[in-house]
């Protein structure tokens, strides 16, 4: 898995990639104006591997992977891309009906608040049935065996007992199963989990983590999650994009995005959690506020609460700039290269990088 | 002065399940929190962690005497103020406050956000108008809100900016105890830092007492300088925060511990996920003897049949584990 712009990336590796997005931009229709929520944004996943998508509220990491599965409201969003192709499949072209085809079959996704996803006023076996009858063109008799075998899989006990629940009857990490097996019926190619367990309990996060990764080594689907929790990305993840103001400002794989971030911001997120071998120290905040999207600056969006940033940096858009001696790593940033020094300096980073030992004792705690 | 600030004295909050339209019967009841001791000295913090359901918000609420005790006390700087009338409690009131998880519900839409600051002064305080409205200015500025902010509405701010507000409106009487409602849990990671960083402040410079309640253990671990950690309206541990989390002695605070992901890719897939199987059981049926024997790996038949008493197991450390001397020097998981 790597960043999609780059060429040479589809070269060394012969796969076709189950999700390549290149290009991608967003623009809202509003009252004043066109606002840019995705300015440009390029990645692609391969089969069985995870792609996770880190950023706050408001920097586009929900709107840019709805859009890439066509989940947009075309009246209000404006969503262009050179190239969006699933398996091949080119998405772009594809008519709205035979898209919908597709989502729910080849494609699904998991929403953080199971009860939005899930119709209060049918029983569970039917909502899961009907994906089936629908996509599979299966008898409802034969959907709910499924749907049963589905459920069993996922965790739930007596799995036909639980057909006839509403899903009010249901607890929360019972309702997220329900929905990780409704995402997973058809065997989809891709699954999208925009913070499937945020709304959890640390304990039944781990059960729904652990289900997740579970089904991705039996299907082999790829996936793609999108979280603000830098511990549930460091399990999780292959490779993670970091998204700030509408653009990817960091691309990596996990280890070297954990353990030698080259953006400031990407320094900053993980300085900013607390860790439990420096208790009652002051925690590394990043000033200010995350900016709306009809107010970025014209130069690099994260400028203006970097610590490091100069007049070049508040002239214009950093360009993505690919980090030597750390493949698929990319970063926009035209400091970069210092941001090691600095965040050293800061103490922010534990020394961890050259050395390949667990380093113990560097316990990182977030939930 | 006592030295304990607040004291929870085997206190219970039981929510009876009613049958009936006349003649109303109790047909089961909730046991939210189940005999809770707990006790928060001056200047300290008091984390209290565990799942939903664990009747932490219910033991919070008790504190504030929001929630109706069935049995058991509640102390407030050595007074019994358990049995106070709404009348009495007020300036027991101005002297504990509470923040809550989202802030937007607890601002008025309609006002400004500096009148909502401004209302628990003129309740609980006789200081004239201008003097309000210099105290309002005074604690914007030491939330890290520019005063001038205090004449816009609730809508105009990001959710950590309404969350500062909710802290100063917590401020308006001079507390000195707060009790805060996961205050962090609805914010962005780069944010939480900053409200962490300010509620560290706050206590430094106004000699606070926090009893904070949370889901995250970084936070906790973080702030706090003794964690009680509930199960079904009990405490199951409780002891100083970074003797407990290095060394915990009950396998539920265990096991919750090793729930948490770590932001490490390499030490992340070398522990993988550790998972506690189950969930929490309904108060209405609490399983017999400990409540955490069905999900406890190291549960054997004595948990079944016998409830584990919350005792002493090291110098300043209680557990309610059968078998806690066990878990002396246990690696983690």
């Amino acid at each position: 898995m790597s960043q999609g712009s780059a060429a040479q990336a589809t070269e060394s590796r012969s796969k076709v990639p189950v999700l390549e997005v290149d290009r991608l931009r967003v623009t809202f229709r509003t009252d004043d104006g066109p606002v840019p929520a995705v300015e440009e944004v390029s990645f692609q996943v391969e089969r069985g591997q995870t792609l996770g998508i880190v950023g706050e509220s408001g920097s586009g990491k929900t709107v840019a992977s709805l859009a890439a599965l066509g989940l947009h409201d075309p009246r209000t969003a404006t969503v262009t891309a050179r190239g969006l192709r699933l398996n091949g499949r080119d998405l772009l072209q594809m008519p709205r009906a035979a898209l919908r085809a597709l989502r729910g079959d080849r494609m699904s996704v998991i929403f953080q608040d199971p009860m939005t996803a899930l119709n209060p006023y049918l029983r569970v076996g039917e909502q899961l049935a009907e994906v089936l009858t629908l996509h599979r063109g299966v008898s409802q008799r034969e959907a709910l065996t499924q749907a049963a075998l589905m459920l069993g899989q996922v965790g739930i006990s007596s799995p036909e007992a639980r057909l006839r629940a509403y899903p009010h009857e249901l607890s929360g990490g019972m309702r997220q199963r329900v929905v990780i097996a409704m995402a997973l019926l058809c065997g989809p190619e891709l699954v999208f989990a925009d913070e499937p367990t945020t709304a959890l309990d640390v304990t039944i996060q781990a059960q729904v983590l652990q289900l997740i990764r579970d089904q991705q080594t039996r299907t082999g689907m790829a996936l793609v999650l999108v979280s603000h929790d830098m511990g549930v990305m460091a399990t999780m993840a292959d490779h993670v994009l970091v998204m700030y103001g509408g653009l990817i400002v960091e691309s990596a794989s996990a280890v070297d995005l954990f353990t030698a971030p080259r953006h400031p911001y990407t320094v900053g997120l993980l300085g900013s959690l607390p860790r439990l071998r420096r208790r009652g120290e002051r925690l590394f905040a990043i000033a200010g506020l995350p900016p709306l999207p009809q107010e970025r600056p014209s130069g690099c969006v994260f400028a203006p609460r970097c610590a490091l940033a100069v007049a070049a940096c508040r002239a214009e858009r950093p360009a993505e700039q690919g980090v030597p001696g750390s493949p698929d790593h990319t970063v926009r940033c035209i400091r970069h290269a210092e941001v090691p020094a600095w965040a050293a300096s800061l103490g922010l980073l534990d020394a961890a990088p050259p050395r390949a030992e667990n380093s113990t004792g560097s316990e990182v705690l977030h939930g | 002065m006592a030295e304990l600030l607040a004291e929870l004295r085997d206190v219970q909050v039981h929510f009876p399940i009613t049958k009936g339209i006349f003649r109303q019967r109790e047909v089961a009841r909730v046991r939210a929190v189940d005999g809770v001791s707990l006790g928060l000295r001056r200047g300290q913090v008091l984390g209290l962690v565990g799942e939903s359901g664990s009747g932490k918000s219910t033991t919070g609420r008790a504190l504030l005497r929001l929630a109706p005790l069935t049995g058991g006390q509640v102390l407030f700087d050595g007074q019994d103020i358990s049995t106070w009338e709404r009348r009495a409690l007020l300036p027991i009131r101005r002297r504990m406050q509470v923040v809550f998880q989202d802030p937007e519900a607890s601002l008025n839409p309609r006002m400004r956000v500096g009148e909502s600051v401004a209302e628990p002064m003129r309740i609980h305080t006789k200081q004239t108008g201008a003097e309000v409205e210099r105290s309002v200015a005074a604690l914007f500025e030491q939330v890290g809100l520019s005063p001038e902010l205090r004449r816009r509405y609730p809508h105009e701010f990001s959710g950590g900016q309404r969350q500062r507000i909710g802290i100063a409106r917590a401020l308006a009487t001079s507390p000195e105890l707060l009790v805060l409602d996961e205050p962090i849990s609805a914010l962005d990671v780069s944010i939480q830092a900053q409200v962490l960083n300010l509620l560290a402040d706050l206590r430094q410079a106004r000699g606070l007492s926090y009893l904070f309640i949370a889901h995250d253990l970084g936070a906790v671990a973080h702030l706090c300088d003794t964690v009680a950690v509930m199960y079904l309206g009990r405490i199951v541990e409780h002891g100083d925060a970074g003797q407990l989390f290095g060394d915990p002695r009950h396998p539920y605070t265990r096991a919750l511990l090793a729930s948490v992901p770590i932001a490490d890719p390499k030490r992340a897939r070398a522990r993988g996920l550790q998972v506690l199987g189950g969930e929490i059981p309904s108060p209405l049926k609490p399983p017999s003897g400990c409540a955490f024997h069905p999900r406890c790996p190291m549960a054997r038949p004595l948990c079944s049949e016998q409830a584990p008493a919350l005792r002493e197991v090291a110098p300043g450390r209680r557990s309610a584990c059968h078998f806690a001397e066990e878990m002396v020097g246990l690696a983690p998981l």
